[in-house]
Parts: structure tokens; C-alpha cells; sequence
């Protein structure tokens, strides 16, 4: 077997050496075979000539044993892809067409893989991130499921479940940091000191805050030092102020590290919760499991501690679950469906392209059947008759491929700017050697489908029939017509049925994209806004300083409407401001002048009144929302709000 | 007697098998010639090194001209058993002080050699009996 190698590349690599080995063999044979015969009493003559009739022609024996090797295979593979680059090089017209048809269905696809790979199958980037787990909250009477948790559910979960190396409280969103001489708006996310164990943190400068930091250190990410202190070590021991609270920036975490949901000040929140309500969804909660504990270990455990809680708290904790999800699968779920149907749409459209691309071909093979006639005459296999229709289509799709990447990458560019910013893990999506080999099995199996046909074709080619046509008028047999209608029928249809196919499937897709929000979105202008507060007193300064915002708004020419409200309907805000009210869910809101408001019911009036409680209120254009640290800080008013 | 004129028969359709087949490696029939050929080489150069006219001539005459072997598909098989490890190649001079391409049995051809010859043996004896039973 070795040898087989070995002596093959040798052969290969010193072609001429073996060539001349193989010659100089052969020419002795011949010459030990004539001087065989002199000694038997012929003439040089004689003896040459009876040489030759007893062994042959010399070339020949030659030609023949040259041909022996495994090596001779790839010299005439290479002889044959030589021919189909001139093949396609002398057919500029049908080589371009069928590139760029290919280049186009491959790079489409190669762009939506990139972000498939990226989004959906690539391990996220936080170190061990396989065995990081988000905490929901599930009714069982309902199915209704939520993202958060309660304080001391998920502190419960904390202190009894020892499936989890560490579980992380956190709640986060957008808000003002003010710095010494400007303020910033930025994902900002108070959390515990078991984040960073979660997660593994390693700061690039600095170090992780601890429990004792509670509310008084917080952590920034190096883009966020970079913008706003010119670098790490600069911005290391700094004050910076969130909600009027003094905090000193303790770490500097590495730009890569963003959750959730792109937080550049991670402020330190104490390990016990703050909210102690039972019905108050204050906190989104991680915990990163054991060595060696699965998921369903962890939700077994977790579903006793549910069913011990539920039996603690009858009333507040209520068919309750906790229930386990992968952060892969928290943060990818809802995008999973969207990206699917995205790639098999550009499936289809690869599929026209192969449809297309067969077609070119075909007719193609019409064009070169007296060469293919030919070359059956002269004795070639069926497997050397389609060699050369298959190797140009080879050569065509890899072409294609090279050009797809190439045009995927701007494709890419065009497909982040207009992703909705809710696609998950966007700033990981690249261009990697995943992706690469995806587009080159891609152009191997687009070979495949658009040479099967045209190749078996060629093979089936009569040489006798093919042979008597003039040579200029290839397709002049009675049948070549009806083919060649057959074909553009059957063309047509094809690509009908998935140009119709593709659009349902973007019909599905836009249908997806804009559901039905239950209130007239059109026409609605969203201002967010947030004012810390920190006593009572503040609380109800604010909530007046609302009041008389909204009366300005409304005074303003062209505004229908002026309504608040805590955390837009389906928006990403990370609170909706909702509470659990006898088993159902409502959101606070402004009262505004609701006979009017195009929305749902679901959403419950609120007065200033009672909004005591919010500390800090996102005005709107119609819509107002508060900041979700706002229940956190008044736990005790939170239930204020409920509306009975 | 029979049983020998048997074994002989059997070799003259191979002979012929191997004329008639010269480079067609699709053949469905190549295991059967390719072995007879190889095992016709491994013995020849069992008894001493040579060159390939030396093999072909060898065996011409040890057969009593019954076989004839193709340049051809002599070299060629040459380059297989060589490639296989079966044989050695070097080249040296002949006796008539010429350049020739000498083989040599390794090893591992001794071994072939004689797993061949015994799996022939079987095989011929086995006709043999077929053929006297229908004589």
C-alpha cells in the first residue's frame, strides 16, 4: 500500500524519469528479443522483424505500460479540466451566464448560512457557555411563560438547588449615566456578584466587584472606557453616577463581553434581592450548572423546589414553574423560525438557479453532440464521455462559488444593516471556515444537480445518428425540437413552482416579521424618557413632571394623543412593567384620553394617582414607560400599583 | 495422464485470455488472468533474478512454447507486483554487458508465491476430478 503511494507520487512528480524508465525497459525487451533471435541463426533483419511479430509494436507495449498507476488517472483528470477551462473559455456567453446565475443562488445562500452558523449553530462566546441556563417562569394552569423571575423565588433557587455551580439576579435596560461633564444612554444592567461567576468574567483591568460593592461599584466595558475616559487604566476609579447613585467603576470588562442585550455598565446589585414579592418579575436570573449536571438533572431539581415553594406560598406562588432553558436557546429561540424559513427560501432560489443552470447546459450538450459522438466512435467508456459534460459543470460551480462568497460578503454587509434589532448575537456574525466549507459542499452538490441530467444525456448519445447531422445544424433532428420544447416547458414550470414556492415562503416570513400587535402602530411617535428617583417625595415630583409634560405634548399642533406607559407592548424594553393580577397579567399605563386609544383592553387605565410608586416614567407620544430598576427600588409600592 | 492434459487445458485458455485482454482492466475476468500471470512471474523468478525478456523466455520454454507472453502486459504486471511489494527492481548489467531492469522476489512474493501455487494445485486437481467423473 505504501508503495503504491510512494511509487505513485514518484511517478507523478519525476514524470519524465518514469517515462524514460519505462521506454528504456521496454527498448531492451525488443533488443534482448532480436538478439535472442540472431543467436538462433537469423539476420539482424530477420531477427528485428521476428522481434516485432512476436511482441508487437514498440510504442504500443510502451504507451501501455506507461499507463499503469493510479497516477495516470489524476494526469488525464487534469488533461480533461485543462480541456473544459478552454471548453468554457471559447463559450464566453453560456460560461457567464450559468457563473453569475450560480454565484448569485450560492452567495445568497452563503450569506444567510454566515448567520445561521453565527447565530444558531456556533457555541456562544462566553467561556463554557454550553452550560449557562436562563430561569423562567411558567404557569402551569396557563402554559404562559415569562423571562423573569421574582426575587426570592430565584434566591430560593439560589440557596437550595445544587445543581448550579452559581445563579445570577440581574435586570437591565437602557437608561442615563451620568459622567463628570456629559451624560450617556447606554444598556446599562444591575447585577449581582455571581455574574461574573456565571459567566466567567475576566477583566482586562480592575477587578470584579463583590457582594460588599453592592450599589457602589459598578463595571464597565472597555468600548464604554475607550468613548468616554480614552482608555481601561484611565477610566479605572472613576465616579460615574446612575440614578443619582455615586458609583466607582471597580473592572473593565473586554469589549466582546455585551449581555445581556448590549450592557456597557454593569452595576453591582446586592446577592440578596432587593424586590421580596412574590408576584413582582423583577429579575432575569443565569446560573451556570455543574460539571457533569444535564439540563434535566437541573430541572428535576428545580421542579421540586417549585412544588415545595407552591405549597410554602399557596397564593403567590400558584401553578409557578421554573423552568430551565439554555442561553443558546433564550437568546436564538424566537429568531430560530425567521432564520429557518430565510434559508430554505434561499434554498429554492439556489434550486431555480441549478434548474436554470441544467437547462444552459442541455442545451449546450446539443451543441457539442457530434464531439461527444465523436469521441463514443473512437471507443471512449461512458465514464469518458462524461467526464468532460461533468467537469465543466465542476468547474462552472466552483467558479460560481469563488464569485457567491464574494458577493456574499457585501450581501452580508446589506442583510446586518437591515436586520431588526432584535436579531440576537448580530455583532458575532462573520464570514468563517464553517461557512466556506458549507459554500464549497454547496457548489459540489449544485454539480451534481445540474450535470445529472446533461451527462447522462451525453452518454446516451448514438454516434451513428449524432454522425450523419450536419455539423451546423445540430438540433435538426425531428425529436431534437420536441426536446428542446419539452425543455423550456418544463423550465418554465420549474421555475414557476418555486418562484411560487419562494414567495409563500416570504409571504410567511413578512407574516412573522409583522404580527399583529392589537393596536394601530401607524401614526405613533415613541419618545423614551427616564428621570431618576430616590424617595417618595422625588417619585411624586416626577410623576407630576409627567403630568404637565403630557398637557404640553398634547398642546402641540398635529398630536392627537399624549397616553405614558411602563415598557412599550412587545417591545424589547427589558421590563413591561406587567404584574400578576389574579391569575392575569397587566401592564401600567397612563390614563390619557382612553375612549380614543386604538388599544387593546388588556392595557389598564392608570392615574397619577395610583403610580405613586414609579420612581422614574418613559414618556410617549401616546405611550409612556418606566425604567425597570423603578420596582426594584420600591418593592412595597410596586404592589401599590396593582389595580384591583 | 488425464488429469494433467486437464491442468494443461485449463492454462492454454488463460493464455489465450490474456492475448485477447490486453489492458482492458474493467474485465470482469482480470482476477483470474492477473493471477496466473503474477504467479507465472513470482515462480519464474523464484529460481534466480532477471529482466523481463528472461521471464518471458523462461517461461516460453519451460511451458514448451505453449505460453506466449505479451510485453505488454508483462511489464505491466511487473510494475503491479512491484508496487505490491512482491518484487524489487534494480537495474543491472546483463550478461551480454547491457543495461537491463532486474527482478527480484522479496519476502513477501516468496510467501504469495506459494499461497498461489497451493490454491492453484486445489483448483486444478478439483477440475481434473470434475472432468474425469464426466468422462
Amino acid at each position: 500500500m505504501w508503495r503504491q503511494v510512494t511509487y505513485g507520487l514518484r511517478s507523478l512528480f519525476h514524470r519524465s524519469r518514469r517515462d524514460q524508465d519505462v521506454a528504456e525497459e521496454v527498448e531492451q525487451y525488443f533488443e534482448e528479443a532480436t538478439t535472442d533471435w540472431r543467436s538462433r541463426g537469423l539476420s539482424p533483419e530477420q531477427a528485428k522483424r521476428a522481434a516485432r511479430l512476436e511482441s508487437g509494436n514498440l510504442t504500443t507495449v510502451q504507451e501501455q505500460v506507461r499507463s499503469y498507476g493510479w497516477e495516470n488517472a489524476i494526469t488525464s483528470f487534469i488533461g480533461d479540466l485543462r480541456f473544459a477551462l478552454r471548453q468554457l473559455w471559447k463559450h464566453p456567453l453560456f460560461a457567464a451566464t450559468a457563473i453569475l446565475t450560480l454565484a448569485l443562488g450560492i452567495g445568497a445562500n452563503t450569506a444567510i448560512f454566515t448567520v445561521v452558523q453565527s447565530v444558531l449553530l456556533a457555541p456562544l462566546p462566553y467561556e463554557d457557555g454550553g452550560r449557562i441556563a436562563v430561569l423562567n417562569t411558567r404557569w402551569t394552569n396557563s402554559g404562559h411563560t415569562i423571562p423573569r423571575v421574582t426575587g426570592p423565588d430565584a434566591g430560593d433557587v439560589r440557596d437550595q438547588a445544587s445543581s448550579f455551580e452559581a445563579v445570577s439576579l440581574y435586570s437591565g435596560g437602557s437608561l442615563g449615566v451620568q459622567l463628570r461633564d456629559h451624560a450617556v444612554f447606554t444598556g446599562w444592567a444591575g447585577v449581582d456578584s455571581n455574574f461574573a461567576r456565571v459567566f466567567r468574567l475576566h477583566p482586562i483591568a480592575g477587578r470584579v466587584f463583590t457582594n460588599a460593592d453592592a450599589h457602589r461599584a459598578v463595571m464597565i466595558s472597555e468600548q464604554f472606557a475607550r468613548d468616554n475616559f480614552g482608555n481601561a487604566q484611565a477610566a479605572l476609579g472613576q465616579t460615574i453616577q446612575v440614578e443619582n447613585e455615586p458609583l466607582q467603576i471597580t473592572g473593565i470588562l473586554p469589549g466582546s463581553f455585551d449581555f445581556p442585550n448590549k450592557t456597557q455598565v454593569w452595576e453591582a446589585y446586592p446577592l440578596r434581592p432587593e424586590s421580596q414579592s412574590r408576584t413582582a418579575f423583577n429579575y432575569k436570573a443565569v446560573g451556570r450548572l455543574q460539571p457533569g449536571v444535564t439540563f434535566q438533572a437541573a430541572q428535576a431539581g428545580l421542579d421540586g423546589i417549585s412544588h415545595r415553594l407552591e405549597i410554602a406560598y399557596p397564593v403567590d406562588n400558584a401553578h409557578k414553574q421554573i423552568l430551565l432553558l439554555p442561553l443558546q436557546q433564550a437568546l436564538t429561540g424566537e429568531t430560530r423560525p425567521t432564520l429557518l424559513l430565510l434559508w430554505a427560501t434561499v434554498a429554492l432560489i439556489l434550486l431555480i438557479a441549478c434548474v436554470n443552470v441544467t437547462h444552459l447546459q442541455l442545451v449546450r450538450s446539443m451543441d457539442r453532440q457530434q464531439e461527444l459522438a465523436i469521441r463514443q466512435a473512437l471507443g471512449s467508456s461512458r465514464r469518458q464521455v462524461m467526464q468532460p459534460v461533468v467537469l465543466e459543470s465542476l468547474l462552472i460551480s466552483l467558479i460560481g462559488g469563488v464569485c457567491g462568497v464574494g458577493l456574499a460578503i457585501p450581501g452580508l454587509h446589506g442583510l446586518l444593516a437591515i436586520a431588526p434589532e432584535k436579531l440576537p448575537r448580530a455583532t458575532e456574525i462573520h464570514l468563517n471556515g464553517w461557512v466556506l466549507a458549507f459554500t464549497l459542499g454547496l457548489s459540489l452538490a449544485t454539480t451534481l444537480v445540474s450535470a445529472l441530467l446533461p451527462a447522462r444525456r451525453a452518454a446516451n448519445v448514438n454516434p451513428a445518428d449524432a454522425l450523419k447531422q450536419d455539423g451546423a445544424r445540430g438540433l435538426s433532428r425531428p425529436g431534437a425540437s420536441l426536446l428542446r420544447d419539452g425543455l423550456v416547458v418544463a423550465e418554465v414550470t420549474a421555475t414557476f413552482v418555486l418562484a411560487v414556492g419562494a414567495g409563500l415562503l416570504l409571504h410567511t416570513m413578512a407574516n412573522l416579521l409583522t404580527r399583529d400587535l392589537g393596536f394601530e402602530s401607524r401614526q405613533l411617535l415613541v419618545v423614551e424618557a427616564d428621570a431618576p428617583a430616590h424617595s417618595e417625595q422625588d417619585a411624586q415630583r416626577v410623576v407630576r413632571q409627567y403630568d404637565e409634560l403630557f398637557v404640553q405634548l398634547a398642546a402641540l399642533p398635529g398630536v392627537e394623543h399624549v397616553a405614558g406607559i411602563m415598557g412599550l407592548p412587545t417591545g424589547s424594553y427589558g421590563s413591561n412593567g406587567y404584574y400578576s393580577v389574579s391569575g392575569g397579567s397587566i401592564t401600567i399605563m397612563h390614563h390619557g384620553p382612553i375612549g380614543a386609544l386604538p388599544v387593546p383592553a388588556i392595557f389598564k387605565p392608570w392615574t397619577s394617582h395610583s403610580s405613586a410608586g414609579a420612581t422614574s416614567v418613559q414618556v410617549t407620544w401616546m405611550a409612556a414607560s418606566s425604567s425597570p430598576s423603578s420596582a426594584n427600588r420600591w418593592p412595597g409600592k410596586a404592589s401599590a400599583t396593582r389595580i384591583p | 495422464m488425464a488429469g494433467s492434459f486437464a491442468q494443461l487445458d485449463g492454462h492454454i485458455l488463460t493464455i489465450i485470455w490474456i492475448e485477447r485482454n490486453v489492458g482492458a482492466m474493467d474485465d470482469s475476468n482480470t482476477d483470474v488472468i492477473q493471477g496466473t500471470l503474477d504467479m507465472l512471474i513470482l515462480k519464474t523468478l523464484s529460481l534466480e533474478p532477471m529482466h523481463g525478456f528472461g521471464i518471458a523466455r523462461r517461461v516460453e520454454q519451460i511451458s514448451r512454447g505453449v505460453f506466449k507472453v505479451n510485453p505488454g502486459s508483462l511489464l505491466t504486471a511487473l510494475q503491479r507486483l512491484e508496487r505490491a511489494g512482491l518484487l524489487d527492481a534494480e537495474w543491472r548489467q546483463t550478461t551480454n554487458s547491457r543495461r537491463a531492469k532486474f527482478y527480484t522476489l522479496t519476502r513477501a512474493g516468496t510467501k504469495r508465491l506459494e499461497v498461489e501455487t497451493a490454491d492453484w494445485t486445489r483448483r486444478a486437481s478439483a477440475i481434473a476430478r470434475l472432468l474425469r467423473t464426466e468422462g
